[in-house]
């Protein structure tokens, strides 16, 4: 983590401590972060809309709720009252790698080793159930749900024996204990397993498996690019 | 489970057995790979057509 202390006329206003990956971001900051996913989303299409006083206002409001949320000692509502300049430096300097970072194979969680595996030498039990439970996710978009339901399916041990009470557990488990670099990079590298198969040998089943591949997109890797296109623009004003 | 009746085809097909003689029943199939398993499904599903 980064510390920042803020000052305003050389008076300590807020001290907060920003991420530098997502191995520093937990679950549930990135759950909250991307309740605002829409705020970008609005924004990018005022902008290209030329309403440019409304896009400006949301995306202030994005990067500030991006900022607080996966950040530590500070809420909105005290980010809000520094000075906008501060905050659009950081997000700039500090939060490049919501779109650059690169999804890791191996991790240690509380104490346990776990890989990304190969997931056609796993067992089809365990692609029944995540195809499964892929489909029961109300909101589709959120790559930690997504990330988080590979992890639960693949982080256990032994022979498959259809559990989905465990894999609820495990669940809870990585919710607690994995940070969003593990749930990112599983979602990362089953969709590319998915496409993998998609090609080689479903093509029966593409429109059922291509439907589940647009449900893996990392949509917080988009909104991180929007964001950051438009701080650069604003520094450059 | 969505993929639960592809995989149980196979195990009724008995498809397994010309080359995996104690792989019959859903339970034993659900634990190999996936991907020997969907080359099956291929394999099926070619023979069919």
């Amino acid at each position: 983590m980064k510390k920042y202390t803020l000052t305003n006329n050389g008076k300590e206003i807020l001290v907060l401590k920003v991420p530098e990956g997502r191995h520093e971001v937990s679950y549930d900051q990135w759950c909250e972060a991307y309740k605002y996913l829409d705020l970008a989303q609005e924004s990018k299409k005022d902008f290209d809309d030329g309403n440019i006083f409304e896009a400006t206002q949301k995306s202030i409001e994005s990067i500030s709720r991006l900022v607080s949320s996966l950040s530590t000692g500070v809420t909105y509502e005290q980010l809000i009252k520094v000075p906008y300049s501060k905050i659009n430096n950081i997000f700039i300097l500090d939060f490049g790698w919501l779109s650059s970072e690169m999804p890791k194979k191996s991790f240690k969680v509380k104490g346990k080793t776990f890989k990304i595996p190969n997931f056609s030498e796993k067992s089809a039990g365990d692609f029944m159930d995540v195809m499964d439970l892929i489909k029961q996710i109300n909101d589709l978009k959120n790559d930690a749900d997504l990330g988080l339901t590979i992890a639960a399916i693949y982080f256990r041990e032994g022979d498959y024996k259809q559990d989905v009470e465990a894999i609820n557990e495990r669940k809870e488990h990585l919710k607690k204990y994995a940070a969003m670099d593990v749930l990112f990079s599983a979602g990362f590298f089953f969709s590319n397993s998915l496409m993998s198969l998609e090609k080689s040998m479903l093509q029966h089943l593409e429109l059922e498996v291509m439907e589940e591949l647009e449900k893996l997109t990392s949509s917080l890797s988009g909104w991180g690019t929007i964001l950051y296109l438009q701080a650069l623009q604003k520094a450059e004003y | 489970m969505g993929y639960y009746p592809l995989f149980a085809s196979v195990a009724e097909s008995g498809v397994l057995t010309n080359y995996m003689s104690d792989k019959t029943n859903i339970e034993q199939i659900l634990n190999l790979p996936l991907s020997e398993v969907m080359s099956v499904v291929e394999w099926k599903k070619a023979e069919e057509v």
